[in-house]
């Protein structure tokens, strides 16, 4: 019966019309609407001052302009705060991958004591006090947070418009960088296919040494400062970068990939680029054709599309 | 110079190998193909004329042949095709002049075509099956970022849907249900291992399971006439053979064995069509007097495989072999180098395509033409010693032929002083040539592999 009830999601050009959910938890619209106002719900924090969008901003494709994250009572977190942009197609979550799907990593913010600082009883109850959500539990959060979640969809770039065909869709300094992304930047060895990830866990050279990243997960050696690659949809309006947020700018990450100082650990496809300044900035123009139309929610047209 | 080939011996092996049930050969001969598709009434069959590259479909009760394409550039053909449930249409892949392929659709029984989808950036396409309707064609697209992509491609105006994408892998064959509500894929089953599952998706992308999962290389699905079931090939157990499983309690059953290059076609309510494919380049040693340009001994078959090098020591030599499941592709090649005692050792690089090779200067290496694992493309040298690879940048693959050259079919001797020398014309296409060092002995490859369509009877 719920098979029947699956919502069958329009979704940006350039993306797989397969959004992968769990047979218990296929997109339903009731779930998406119910997990829409929970992420944009106070009452998930312990002090009523952060919902989930408070750190995934929707004008900030779903991310916030920090280099690191601030929960509650300005707590500051170790890490970036990631985008949540086509997390529908991800494989594991976090910028460490700890977690493998998305029923389980949206109750995890809600129980961080450097996030939102609340036991998942406490939310639930306080949630059914409110009288907003009746009959609330612990796997309603979870399945409709997730659903939410997977309709927050970014595409239809001029990149895609590109692919689909329409050679006009980039510029020409747009289309050389293109070319460099796919040839002398080997960006897309890790950058690929329509999310531009791998979702694979990469040592590029950036943070210090105290957080081990993918190693406190995999317990190898070789995973040590790795962190899963993400998605470059919209990355243009997601500044800073990185996993630490320590670059300010695409044409600091670009730089710091050209550069690519050895380091332990580094992941072996980061090697010196010797770009010109013009290809640089040709990459640079290229990561802008990126951003595109992000949808959320129920209706790509009822008015939730970001741009 | 002749090639003597052993294709009606391999015949009967083959035949030998499906004893028992019988399949019947019901295509040999130049158009038969294993990039073809049958349609659901078992009426045609199409395939791909070797000698021109054209799309010919063959009626299999009467046996006439009927060729759809007419090439009129030099670098176009035909490659995979696909016919729809009406019998009317036959969707095909089109090496075009700007060297990728387009997808075209013909009327069967006219000839008339025209492109639905050009598009460099998927510049190779495969289509596997019509829709029931004869709407959509189920093809699989091959981006420039090296993904494949399953995708709906209308056969009115060419949108196109991509429902799946899969980075650097790709699906040997996929078919759609009967009643158009599924589609039957096979994959890799998890990142980095050989097992390959076959899949469902729903046609419309809202779910997709796991239809077949075992540790074996499980491919090539295709439905049953009534949907029930799917047919695949697995190397599980004793050997490859043709399975198939119910869909509606997973009941798995083994059908038949099956020869190491079988690729399923397609099904009817009475029969699973599959093409085996056989032969291909082999390997010929003979003795040449560069001083008069003429062949000393018959040439004399030494082995199969593409691409000799002999190396600069002239004391082993190096090919491309072939071991496993038919794959469309080259992943399934391996470096085979011939020591100096005689034994055979095979070197097998982790890259997913090997084009061509040759030893590198110093004896210690292979280069090799290719792409890696993330298809990127260019020459690698391989260590002979531990099959490990770099990218070996201004590294050119070459042959050591000496003064001599191919055109074709022919040998020629292309000396310093002096007219060309035409020394020797084989039967099929010169591969590669190499000349030994001391200038006598030569080794070359020739041949085309050749496909044979079967039908095992399924009643």
């Amino acid at each position: 019966m719920t098979i029947l009830l699956a919502l069958q999601l329009a979704v940006p050009l350039g993306l797989d019309a397969l959004i992968p959910a769990p047979d218990s938890n296929p997109v339903r619209a009731d779930r998406v609407a119910l997990g829409k106002r929970l992420f944009f719900d106070n009452d998930l924090s312990r002090n009523r001052g952060l919902s989930c969008a408070t750190c995934h901003k929707p004008d900030y494709a779903f991310t916030d302009d920090l280099p690191l994250a601030v929960g509650i009572d300005q707590r500051r977190g170790h890490r970036r705060t990631p985008t949540i942009v086509n997390r529908a197609y991800g494989k594991s979550f976090f910028w460490d991958g700890r977690i493998t799907t998305l029923e389980e990593q949206v109750l995890l913010p809600i129980q961080s004591p450097e996030e939102m600082d609340m036991t998942l009883s406490g939310v639930v109850a306080r949630l059914k006090k409110s009288g907003q959500y009746p009959g609330l539990a612990v796997s309603d959060l979870s399945f409709s947070l997730a659903s939410y979640v997977r309709t927050i969809l970014a595409g239809d770039s001029p990149y895609d418009r590109y692919i689909a065909g329409d050679r006009t869709a980039l510029t020409s300094e747009q289309l050389a960088g293109l070319r460099l992304f796919r040839g002398k930047g080997n960006c897309v060895t890790c950058h690929v296919g329509p999310n531009l990830t791998d979702e694979r866990f990469h040592n590029t050279g950036t943070g210090g040494t105290e957080d081990p990243g993918r190693a406190k997960v995999s317990g190898k050696v070789e995973d040590q400062g790795a962190f899963k690659t993400p998605t470059l949809r919209d990355v243009a309006r997601r500044a800073p970068y990185m996993h630490d947020g320590s670059l300010a700018t695409l044409d600091e990450v670009v730089e710091h990939y050209d550069q690519a100082r050895a380091r332990p650990h580094l992941d072996s496809e980061i090697r010196p680029l010797r770009l010109t300044a013009d290809e640089r900035n040709a990459l640079v123009a290229f990561l802008r054709s990126l951003t595109g139309v992000i949808q959320e929610g129920m209706n790509k047209n009822a008015g939730s599309s970001v741009r | 110079m002749a090639c003597y080939n052993h294709l009606g011996l391999l015949r009967w092996v083959l035949i030998l190998l499906f004893a028992g049930t019988s399949p019947e050969g019901v295509w040999t001969g130049p158009g038969a193909s294993h990039l073809g598709g049958v349609s659901r009434d078992g009426r045609l069959i199409s395939g791909i004329d070797a000698e021109s590259g054209n799309l010919v479909v063959r009626n299999l009760a009467s046996g006439e042949e009927r060729r759809v394409t007419h090439k009129s550039g030099s670098k176009e053909f035909a490659y995979f095709s696909a016919i729809s449930p009406d019998s009317k249409w036959i969707a095909y892949a089109w090496f075009n002049d700007d060297a990728f392929y387009d997808l075209r659709i013909a009327n069967v029984q006219t000839g008339e075509s025209r492109t639905l989808f050009r598009n460099e950036e998927a510049g190779f396409v495969q289509p596997c099956a019509f829709s029931p309707d004869s709407k959509q064609i189920l093809t699989l697209l091959f981006r420039k970022d090296n993904i494949s992509q399953i995708a709906l491609i209308s056969a009115l105006d060419g949108s196109v849907r991509v429902l799946k994408s899969l980075n650097w892998v790709y699906p040997k064959k996929m078919d759609f249900s009967p009643d158009g509500r599924w589609i039957a894929y096979d994959n890799f089953a998890y990142e980095r291992t050989p097992q390959r599952d076959i899949f469902l998706l729903a046609a419309d992308g809202s779910r997709e399971v796991r239809l077949v999962e075992n540790p074996a290389e499980d491919g090539f699905p295709v439905f049953s006439a009534d949907g029930a079931r799917v047919y695949f090939l697995s190397d599980r157990e004793d050997g490859p053979a043709v399975w198939s499983i119910t869909v509606a309690n997973r009941k798995l059953e083994r059908i038949h064995a099956a020869a190491t290059r079988t690729i399923l076609l397609g099904a009817t309510r009475s029969s699973l069509y599959y093409a085996v494919r056989h032969g291909g380049a082999e390997i010929y040693r003979t003795t040449i007097d560069l001083a008069v340009g003429q062949l000393t001994t018959r040439p004399e078959k030494i082995g199969e495989g593409t691409s000799v090098s002999i190396s600069p020591d002239g004391a082993q030599i190096a090919w491309l072999a072939r071991y496993g499941t038919e794959n469309f592709g080259a992943d399934s090649r391996y470096i085979a180098i011939r020591k100096p005692d005689g034994k055979i050792a095979a070197v097998t690089p982790k890259l997913a395509h090997i084009e061509k090779i040759s030893w590198s200067g110093d004896g210690k290496g292979i280069l090799a033409s290719g792409s890696d694992g993330k298809g990127r493309a260019g020459v690698y040298r391989v260590d002979v010693a531990t099959a490990s690879h770099a990218l070996a940048e201004n590294a050119p693959v070459e042959e050591n032929a000496g003064p001599l050259r191919v055109k074709h079919d022919e040998l020629w001797l292309v000396a310093k002083t002096g007219e060309p020398k035409r020394v020797a014309k084989a039967a099929t296409p010169i591969e590669s040539i190499a000349l030994h060092p001391d200038g006598k002995t030569l080794l070359f490859t020739a041949g085309r592999p050749r496909s044979e369509v079967f039908a095992l009877n399924l009643q």
